[in-house]
């Protein structure tokens, strides 16, 4: 169970840090990240089933697809309206329900649990069955987040990230072009989804109500982990994956309610959450 | 030579009218400085220059018209040096001073960090260190170092000594002797402390409420009576 935890944390690890990223960076709570969840998952139903390409060709053009789609939200949708806060918040949430329903026009909206596992079979280790894809679900994650923080920590572009969602005026006096860094991270933030969409829907199945899901998930965990802090983010989907794990061992019913308990109880307490810095 | 050159520029916040025909020119090599109250348009002024805000007028620079973006503009050399640091509070004094080189392509680069790190040795003592961890007026000399990262032709300079102790106020008076000595480089500062910008600058200009209202040398003005009473004191 605790492995089960760690892993399926992992996961829930990349969802909140794409979202938390599109926060600092863009300044925008983005409502249609489960939609991109959700959309890679169907972008690669289509393309394995349907279009009967390879597993893994059908995975890679997932990603990609979110990829590029992601930051043509950002520059057809959001960038028109950027300044004005509660108007892109409005945008985005339209968009997930947009995508939705797209989704369900093409595939209906019948759960689908036609994408196989990257790879068959699995272990016992104490007593828990732990199936090979979960294993490698969670070292992706661990390595995507690995190269995410390294590529944000020692390359130029990834410092001008940082930097921009820190000071905005400040990046701009250095000369960063906001308007292309925020398209990276826009980019960033969808390959992440898209690669926990395979995954997830590759355990569970998917169905396309299901990004509600994953949107309250990324939520729950960067406002536990404090809004903006990529740190927090990590440490809260280790938090939140733990506790939906345990809960449904206990009580499967009450999986998506361990993590709002904790939410409820760290914010009564911290209300800038884990990580968060106190606003000055 | 005309380094820039700024010619009727009008700024407006909604209908407020922020600046009236502000013209006025920097030499190459010069030192000059804008003075005036707090609110006269000083920090406006800079922030339309940079690109920060969107303004009516023309502004040339070496001779050519001013970029529009603020990215265009860095890259064109002329550095902003804003009020209020605008540092990246959660990354190093390293990183800090080398985003300032952003937009270089240059081998130099390393060079002027040696160089920023003689002007100010503090900060090569504190590199690892988050800049927010630093006191005012490291902070300050983390700005200073940013912006001369980004090799200016002209530095505009906010406001540098605003709120810092006397000490670090003349340390900072002294860095900037010696940037200007050492490189000849052309400064332009904003300032509400008159003493200030007339112990460091040829040129002067009073704005007030968003006018420029008298110009000169800093030896003319010294001994114009009114900027004497509102400003110098003496």
């Amino acid at each position: 169970m605790l492995i089960l935890g760690f892993l399926i944390s992992s996961l829930y690890a990349l969802v909140a840090v794409g979202f938390t990223m599109i926060f600092g960076v863009a300044g925008v709570l983005n409502l249609a990240h489960g939609a991109f969840v959700m959309v890679g998952a169907y972008l690669a139903i289509w393309a394995f089933v349907i279009l009967k390409w390879s597993l893994p060709v059908a995975f890679a053009f997932a990603i990609l697809g979110v990829a590029v789609i992601a930051p043509l939200v950002y520059r057809v949708l959001i960038r028109p309206i950027e300044n004005r806060t509660v108007t892109v918040f409005l945008a985005t949430l339209l968009l997930a329900v947009l995508l939705e329903q797209v989704i369900i026009l093409f595939f209906s909206a019948k759960p689908r649990t036609d994408l196989p596992p990257f790879i068959q079979g699995g272990f016992v280790l104490w007593g828990t069955s732990i199936p090979y894809n979960r294993l490698l679900a969670g070292v992706v994650a661990l390595v995507v987040i690995g190269l995410l923080w390294a590529f944000v920590t020692r390359t130029k572009t990834g410092k001008a990230i940082l930097a921009l969602s820190m000071d905005r005026r400040g990046a701009a006096l250095v000369g960063i072009a906001s308007h292309r860094i925020t398209l990276w991270v826009w980019a960033i933030s969808g390959a992440l989804a898209a690669i926990a969409g395979l995954f997830i829907t590759s355990f569970l199945g998917i169905q396309p109500f299901e990004e509600r899901v994953s949107l309250v998930i990324a939520f729950s965990t960067v406002v536990l982990g404090g809004l903006g802090s990529i740190p927090g983010s990590l440490w809260a989907a280790f938090i939140i994956g733990y506790a939906e794990t345990i809960a449904q061992a206990f009580a499967p019913e009450a999986r998506g309610l361990a993590s709002l308990v904790i939410l409820l109880i760290v914010l009564t307490i911290r209300p800038q959450g884990l990580f968060g810095r106190a606003a000055t | 030579m005309k380094l820039l050159e700024v010619n009727g520029l009008d700024v407006f916040y909604g209908k407020a009218q922020a600046l009236r025909g502000v013209s006025f020119t920097v030499q190459e090599g010069e030192f000059a400085s804008v003075i005036g109250s707090n609110g006269a348009g000083k920090t406006t002024l800079f922030n339309a220059i940079s690109g920060l805000l969107p303004y009516q007028g023309e502004i040339g620079f070496a001779g050519q018209k001013l970029p529009s973006k603020p990215h265009e503009i860095v890259q064109s050399g002329l550095i902003h040096c804003p009020e209020g640091r605008s540092l990246f509070a959660y990354l190093s004094v390293l990183d800090n001073l080398q985003l300032g080189a952003y937009r270089r392509k240059d081998r130099e680069i390393e060079r002027d960090l040696r160089v920023v790190f003689e002007l100010f040795p503090r900060l090569e003592e504190r590199e690892r260190q988050l800049v927010h961890t630093l006191s005012g007026g490291e902070q300050q000399m983390v700005a200073i170092g940013r912006a001369l990262m980004g090799r200016p032709r002209l530095l505009l300079l906010d406001e540098p000594t605003l709120g810092l102790a006397p000490i670090v106020r003349s340390h900072i008076s002294q860095a900037l002797d010696a940037i200007q000595e050492r490189y000849r480089m052309t400064i332009l500062l904003a300032e509400q402390n008159a003493d200030f910008a007339f112990k460091h600058s040829k040129r002067i200009y009073l704005l007030e409420t968003g006018q420029i209202v008298r110009e000169g040398t800093a030896e003319e003005l010294k001994r114009d009576d009114y900027i004497r009473q509102a400003y110098l004191g003496s």
